[in-house]
């Protein structure tokens, strides 16, 4: 009988310690989940920002840009989502990302990144080929600074597409898996096991910190916001082949941009030019012949876009010592189109393309009509 | 599965369940079941055979010895001789074979043109620490300070009781067996000791010895970096780092056991206030070097040749002469230590001949030191010294743990070497903190390992003054206890470097 008692009075005690472990637990995991999935920093509960921007630019919408995003990764979006390869694919900086190129080309896939170096030439290729899709006619806006790194120094949240892209010109082999699955775990369980695990915990509480809890309660779903139309207003425009429309904030005044150059120049660094070239990039502009050849064995059409500098800037190019490289460079360019039978549009001075000083929003956009114009010129070139 | 992972929690918290719910006299089949299962996901079945070979030869060898306590001792001692042999030869088979292939290749193998390839044969889990206890089981029923288990399902529990199977303690069947097949109620206390000890175990693992780690690894990683100074720096960090890995686990496995009912002894006794190497390694890994003291110091140092040679030594030179023998003795011991260490000659050198000198030395020069002591007027009881002989005995035994941190002895000289090259303080530190920082964790993480090493020296103070270290929590309020439990919970999900290394002695 003792013994009985002992043991319900153990299993009630036991029972009470069950009770606490139970509640410790439970406490700590609803914690830990309810971070994870307000915070979600690997997007595995909440559609990430990009995601949102390819589902309505995919769906034909325009929408107004918001904050920062990975230009890189929309791209990667798009190309995912789309049911065929672009026609035309325009690689290049934010030279070619304002210019209105449908204007001129059906079904086209504006690639450019911001401050675009040959890496992200590659890198954008590389998307495109990985999707198993190689569009007809690639256009290739090159700007000075293009290649002062190599094939595999681009923008790093897609430089591994950089990297496939160069084996496959290489002839070497290359697998898709090497891609990997960069942008979310898939299936359900792993989800699940995300949702309840102490490093990703620690990852949304490090996210918490750098982007404050107000964020993260007003992030609910819808996160674009949709533009009637393709026309400069307050706010930057994405068109659904990825062009940029330019908001009123980049039609700086003339004077205003002129300072800004002067300014530059008493410095001796322009911008992404920084401290110019003398001498050109032989191994890095081997990498693009590599890549251009590539393509037109491919059967694919390729042209080449010299975006217009400022005529400040390009004086100032023209007759400093330390930026040679930039006339070396064009004339190279075109040497080489002459070789492999390739357009060249537009040129680095803005006297051969006739823009002027008025025809810049800023120290290096022309306005974008004008960057048609540019493009459209084909000049005699001596 | 690693005693840090939630499935190991969930394994235990299952076990616990079913454990505290069966009849009493079933509880040691339900912790051998445990323990197989145990063995199952941690290494590869057919080892097991190893283990079944160990139990079957002690458990046969026991009862030999019990059913023949009247007879001639010479058979016995045959008995003795040749499972100690079979046992001890598994252990060095499986641990050692290749330690002394690639010496023979060496020194002969290779000059001859006979070299031999390296074995790729797979231990058992816990080899080591099993192979001790089976023979210290042995050795106690030859001479009947144990009592024979007739079972050999309870010996093979004894053998792999699976929180043993990690990282020991080393335990004597006397005390051991008496925990394992005792009836056990259950008693609120008792578990919720020993799940605070279990948390604790894992924020000293998880949190503060696998985030050391990442400056740890740097620093030996870089040793052209970290010189002068610095070696002293990285080894007293390594040192850190192995006891918070090291005694951690003891908290984690001493707090499982603890909830089944079961105490087992305590392999760590704040080894960091130590005034002397001697004190250390009493203090350090306590069941290892109890096992070495009880069963090769003694026994080798009382043996018949020691005591002879003693006996020469003394006609020779006196009193003094006396002591080469217990030298020569220690030597035995402290080359073992190295051995079970690990199979390389770093650790030889390292954990055992490198304290063996320092002891030997110590105890030589021991009248010396008494009498600058008494010139310069220091007193033993003074704070200062003590302090300076806690600071010593860390740092020398920092310096011992070398070897046992660097990849091969080649490392370990260069370091050492590279003590005597000075070196700023600026420029190492700013290449540690500008490649380890951002692996570290951030300031809240940094924050968290320091509160929490700070915790363990005041659990150290309170330890070493024989004052329960649990006791400042246990009598608390229940809010402000539930909130530390609550804030120590979420330090290790914060703070924890999860899916780094698994215990630095884990299944030697």
């Amino acid at each position: 009988m003792d013994n009985l008692r002992l043991f319900i009075l153990g299993f009630k005690i036991m029972k009470k310690l069950m009770m606490k472990a139970i509640v410790l637990t439970v406490g700590v995991y609803i914690a830990v989940i309810g971070v994870n999935y307000v915070v979600d920093p690997a997007n595995l509960y909440h559609m990430s920002l990009i995601d949102e921007m390819v589902s309505a630019l995919s769906k034909g919408k325009i929408i107004e840009t918001q904050g920062d995003y990975s230009q890189g990764m929309l791209v990667k979006g798009i190309i995912d989502e789309s049911v065929e390869s672009p026609r035309t694919l325009i690689l290049g900086s934010s030279q070619t990302m304002y210019l209105p190129w449908e204007e001129i080309y059906d079904g086209v896939l504006v690639g450019g990144l911001s401050n675009a170096h040959m890496g992200d030439y590659y890198a954008v290729l590389g998307m495109v080929e990985s999707r198993g899709y190689m569009p007809e006619r690639v256009v290739i806006g090159v700007d000075p600074w293009a290649f002062y790194t190599d094939a595999l120094s681009g923008s790093s949240s897609v430089a591994k597409y950089a990297q496939y892209e160069k084996k496959k010109i290489e002839g070497k082999e290359v697998s898709l898996d090497q891609l990997g699955n960069e942008s979310k775990i898939k299936g359900n369980l792993d989800k699940i096991k995300e949702l309840v695990s102490f490093p990703y915990f620690q990852s949304s509480i490090t996210n918490l910190r750098m982007n404050g809890v107000g964020f993260y309660l007003h992030r609910k779903g819808q996160q674009v916001k949709f533009a009637e139309d393709g026309s400069v207003g307050d706010k930057m425009k994405l068109m659904p082949d990825c062009r940029l429309i330019m908001s009123f904030e980049h039609f700086r005044p003339i004077e205003e941009t002129e300072a800004g150059i002067q300014s530059m120049i008493d410095s001796g660094s322009l911008g992404t030019l920084k401290d110019g070239f003398v001498d050109l990039p032989i191994d890095n502009l081997r990498e693009f012949e590599d890549m251009v050849e590539y393509l037109q064995k491919k059967g694919v059409e390729v042209e080449i876009y010299l975006p217009a500098q400022h005529p400040l800037v390009y004086e100032f190019i023209k007759n400093d010592e330390g930026f040679q490289g930039v006339l070396k460079l064009e004339k190279y360019l075109r040497a080489f189109g002459e070789r492999h039978e390739i357009v060249v549009h537009g040129s680095y001075n803005p006297e051969l393309t006739e823009v002027a000083p008025e025809d810049f929003v800023d120290g290096s956009h022309l306005k974008p009509d004008r960057m048609l114009d540019s493009y459209n010129t084909i000049v005699d070139f001596e | 599965m690693s005693i840090t992972s939630v499935s190991y929690i969930m394994f235990v918290a299952a076990s616990l369940m079913i454990y505290w719910k069966l009849p009493v006299r079933f509880q040691w089949i339900l912790l051998l079941a445990d323990s197989l299962i145990f063995y199952f996901l941690n290494a590869k079945a057919y080892t097991l055979i190893y283990i079944v070979i160990s139990v079957m030869s002690v458990y046969a060898a026991a009862i030999y010895f019990d059913n023949n306590r009247q007879k001639d001792g010479a058979g016995r001692k045959k008995v003795l001789t040749g499972t100690i042999v079979l046992n001890i030869g598994i252990l060095v088979a499986l641990k050692y074979t290749n330690l002394f292939i690639s010496t023979y290749n060496r020194c002969l193998g290779n000059r001859l043109g006979l070299s031999l390839e390296n074995v790729s044969w797979i231990a058992s889990l816990a080899v080591s620490y099993y192979t001790l206890q089976l023979v210290a089981y042995l050795i106690d029923c030859y001479l009947g300070m144990a009592a024979v288990e007739r079972n050999p399902l309870k010996l093979l529990l004894f053998t792999c009781y699976f929180p043993l199977m990690v990282s020991g303690p080393i335990s004597r069947h006397s005390q051991l067996s008496v925990q394992l097949f005792s009836e056990h109620r259950f008693d609120y206390d008792r578990v919720t000791r020993g799940l605070r000890r279990m948390a604790w175990g894992m924020a000293k693992k998880v949190v503060v010895a696998d985030r050391l780690a990442y400056v740890v690894n740097y620093m030996y990683n870089n040793t052209d970096i970290f010189s002068g100074i610095w070696v002293i720096i990285s080894a007293s960090a390594f040192m850190v780092e192995l006891y918070f890995d090291f005694s951690g686990c003891m908290d984690i496995i001493i707090g499982v056991s603890s909830c089944f009912g079961i105490t087992l002894q305590e392999n760590f006794n704040a080894p960091f206030l130590s005034r002397t190497v001697q004190e250390f390694w009493q203090r350090w890994h306590i069941t290892l070097g109890g096992w070495l003291r009880d069963y090769v110091m003694y026994p080798v140092s009382r043996s018949r040749l020691f005591r002879k040679w003693g006996k020469k030594c003394k006609e020779r030179w006196g009193k003094s002469g006396t002591k080469i023998p217990y030298y020569a003795a220690m030597f035995i011991v402290w080359s073992l230590m190295g051995l079970w260490h690990g199979s390389s000659w770093k650790y030889m050198v390292g954990e055992g001949w490198f304290f063996w000198s320092v002891i030997v030395l110590g105890q030589v020069f021991e009248p010396f030191f008494k009498k600058q002591k008494k010139v310069f007027g220091i007193m033993d009881d003074r704070a200062l010294w003590r302090t300076f002989q806690v600071c010593r005995t860390f740092v020398l035994a920092a310096i011992g743990m070398i070897p046992f941190r660097a990849a091969s002895m080649t490392q370990t000289l260069y370091m050492i070497q590279r003590l005597f090259v000075p070196t700023g303080i600026k420029g190492p530190l700013k290449s540690l903190y500008s490649s380890v920082w951002g692996q570290f964790g951030g300031k809240i993480v940094f924050v968290i390992v320091i509160v929490l090493g700070i915790l363990q020296i005041i659990c150290d103070f309170r330890q070493y003054a024989g004052k329960d270290v649990q006791g400042i929590v246990a009598g608390c309020p229940w809010l402000v206890r539930w909130s530390l439990y609550f804030i120590l919970v979420f330090s290790i999900i914060l703070a924890g470097a999860f899916g780094q290394s698994s215990f630095i002695y884990f299944g030697f």
